[in-house]
């Protein structure tokens, strides 16, 4: 690809992703926008060509670090939202099952700690490996995979039984 | 078998010896199998739910996208730079190193020459080069991903934490980004001096330029005014000066001008004129005025640096070449930023376009060309900017232009003339003197009208 097909496609695929996991970062939509504006602005400033096989990496990489110096100026100390604006997991009974279902598990996702949801997001939208994710978050591959782990599980045990929702996940 | 095998079998971390146990087992047992499928449905759920919605607002991905377009545009025209300077430093050190072994005994008396260059030339201002010296930026993967790291071309893995000015927060919209230096190791773009007396430096034109091949020009933000003196200190001494201090910039900038239509770009008036050229009806000159004002007494917002950038319709502009400011290397390699800029600053540089066709028509629109600004102030980390644009219909080709802009024209004609400028050859003195007489302005230091007197000096010079 040309760098400027390149650039093109960063854009494309990753726009939303990148907005979606700076917004977790800093708390609020425009800064994230005006992180990942500025992660698009140093991606074309680099050599696109030779940085294209680690394109998702590098720009998770810069993002966060634009994301977390947005959240250290505005001093936000940004854990999780405040219980009340944790999402409910009812729903009108006319939805499908499958929305519901999703919903609750949207909700359950919602109150893991920061980290926990970082991982999810770099994983699942982000498509990076481990190794990948532990240059980003400045963990080793192991802590990655035991975050990780005990994140689906946790998850998955709670999401799959009919248990009230928690007030909040620690894995 | 663990649940994390199959967590980690499901998302392809699963690798090695590990994997080829994990598959004998899940070969053999129905548990297991149920196990994958139950943990790959879920994850399929988990995808769908990180699912991004947030997005870019979209004028802000539409200036994004033209921004890193530009970046790249003018990178490549960097690495071509480098590409060449490479060989050509090292070519040079080869021939001090020489010059050196032959002088090394007996031991010199004299310093050796820095440079087989003729020493009238000014020496090359090197922005693009500066560009290998920069700092890493963001971006440099930590030391976790040694695959990522190991690329010898890469800066040093660091975790830049620099903050970073929300561009959000910027009053002006994002139009392109700055170019790539560093701004507390860049110098001003002003001539550096030699042993040789400025004003009797070879001159020559600068080339035009294709818009297609390279739009994009740096305006000259240094002001001197010496030639002009020269120029006027030897035609009223009675001789015409040597054609080679004539220097047309500071000629045009040896007079002020009032930018009545000046237009706000960011801490900037911007006043951008195109007419016709005194010398060729076939060719435009748009005049580029620009002046600096500190937006506030806070000592924040003291101008760290400023630099001003012009992009040229390939549409509307077949060629472009800036008149005057020879010798520093070409529009592409003008170093064009004013560190601690003095206030209030401003400069005045004029182009010489060639039309297409497009715009020779009635009905041309569009952008002539875009004026972007670029500026920090003392506290910023990054670039501000803002953008003009000059639309063609707003050309009065055949309309009269405003007074500076034809004094302006008046002044290059008058410069061209003592050049020797062969394309000013059919261009003669009454015309100068006319066209710089009919357009005085208030003049209120009688500056303009003593010109006026200085080109009949010239023509009389001239014919004699």
């Amino acid at each position: 690809m040309t760098p400027e097909e390149i650039i093109t496609f960063a854009i494309e695929r990753f726009e939303k992703p990148l907005v979606s996991y700076a917004r977790q970062i800093t708390g609020d939509l425009e800064s994230a926008r005006d992180a990942v504006q500025e992660t698009f602005l140093r991606l074309s400033r680099q050599d696109l060509e030779k940085l294209e096989p680690r394109l998702a990496p590098w720009l998770y990489f810069v993002c966060r670090n634009c994301a977390l110096d947005y959240r250290r100026k505005s001093g936000r100390t940004l854990e999780l939202l405040e219980e009340e604006d944790l999402p409910v997991d009812l729903c009108p009974r006319q939805t499908l099952i499958a929305e519901e279902d999703k919903q609750k598990l949207a909700a359950l996702v919602a109150r893991l700690p920061e980290r926990q949801r970082e991982l999810l997001k770099l994983k699942f939208e982000g498509d990076l490996s481990y190794k990948e994710m532990a240059g980003i978050m400045k963990m080793s591959i192991s802590h990655i995979g035991v975050q990780l782990h005990e994140t689906i599980q946790t998850l998955k045990k709670l999401w799959l039984t009919d248990q009230p929702l928690p007030g909040r996940l620690i894995p | 078998m663990n649940h994390t095998d199959c967590i980690d079998y499901a998302l392809g971390e699963l690798h090695g010896e590990r994997r080829e146990a994990f598959e004998r087992a899940l070969a053999t047992s129905p548990e297991l199998q149920q196990e994958l499928q139950e943990t790959i449905r879920f994850m399929g759920s988990l995808r769908s739910v990180t699912k991004s919605t947030d997005s870019l607002d979209p004028a802000q991905r539409e200036r994004l996208i033209a921004a890193c377009r530009r970046n790249i545009t003018s990178r490549k025209r960097s690495s071509k730079i480098i590409f060449f300077a490479i060989p050509l430093s090292l070519a040079a050190l080869a021939v001090i190193a020489l010059i050196l072994g032959t002088i090394s005994s007996p031991p010199p008396t004299t310093p050796a020459p820095v440079a087989a260059t003729s020493p009238d030339e000014e020496p090359a201002h090197d922005e693009p080069l500066i560009a290998a010296t920069l700092p890493p930026e963001q971006g440099t993967l930590p030391q976790a991903t040694p695959s990522l790291a190991s690329h010898a071309s890469q800066p040093a893995p660091t975790h830049n934490t620099n903050s970073i000015t929300p561009l959000s927060q910027f009053s002006t919209s994002i139009a392109s980004d700055c170019k790539p230096f560093d701004p507390e190791n860049h110098t001003t773009s002003l001539r550096l001096g030699t042993t040789a007396p400025k004003h009797t430096r070879r001159t020559s034109e600068n080339p035009f330029i294709k818009t297609s091949q390279t739009p994009n020009t740096f305006v000259p933000m240094s002001v001197t005014t010496d030639s002009y003196a020269h120029v006027r200190r030897e035609i009223l001494s009675g001789r015409l000066p040597d054609p080679a201090s004539v220097r047309i910039d500071e000629l045009v900038n040896a007079f002020s001008y009032p930018m009545e239509n000046a237009q706000a770009c960011g801490p900037y008036a911007v006043d951008l004129e195109a007419g016709r050229a005194p010398w060729n009806r076939e060719r435009l000159l748009v005049k580029v005025g620009i002046a600096l004002r500190n937006p506030s007494e806070d000592t924040s917002l003291l101008f760290k640096n400023v630099s001003i950038s012009l992009k040229f319709n390939p549409e509307l502009v077949s060629e472009y070449r800036l008149l005057g400011y020879e010798n520093q290397g070409g529009s592409e390699r003008i170093v064009n930023t004013l560190t601690n800029p003095p206030l209030p600053f401003s400069v005045t540089a004029i182009y010489e376009i060639v039309p297409t066709q497009q715009l020779k028509g009635d009905s041309s629109t569009g952008e002539l060309c875009v004026l972007t600004t670029h500026h920090k102030f003392a506290s910023d980390t990054d670039c501000r900017h803002a953008s003009l644009p000059f639309y063609a219909n707003a050309l009065k080709l055949d309309a009269p232009n405003s007074a500076d802009f034809q004094f302006a024209a008046a002044v290059v004609g008058f410069g061209m003339k003592l050049a020797r400028n062969p394309e000013a050859t059919s261009l003669d003195w009454s015309s100068i003197e006319s066209l710089a007489a009919n357009n005085l302005g208030t003049d209120a230091t009688r500056q303009r009208a003593d010109f006026v007197d200085l080109v009949q000096r010239a023509a009389q010079l001239s014919a004699a």
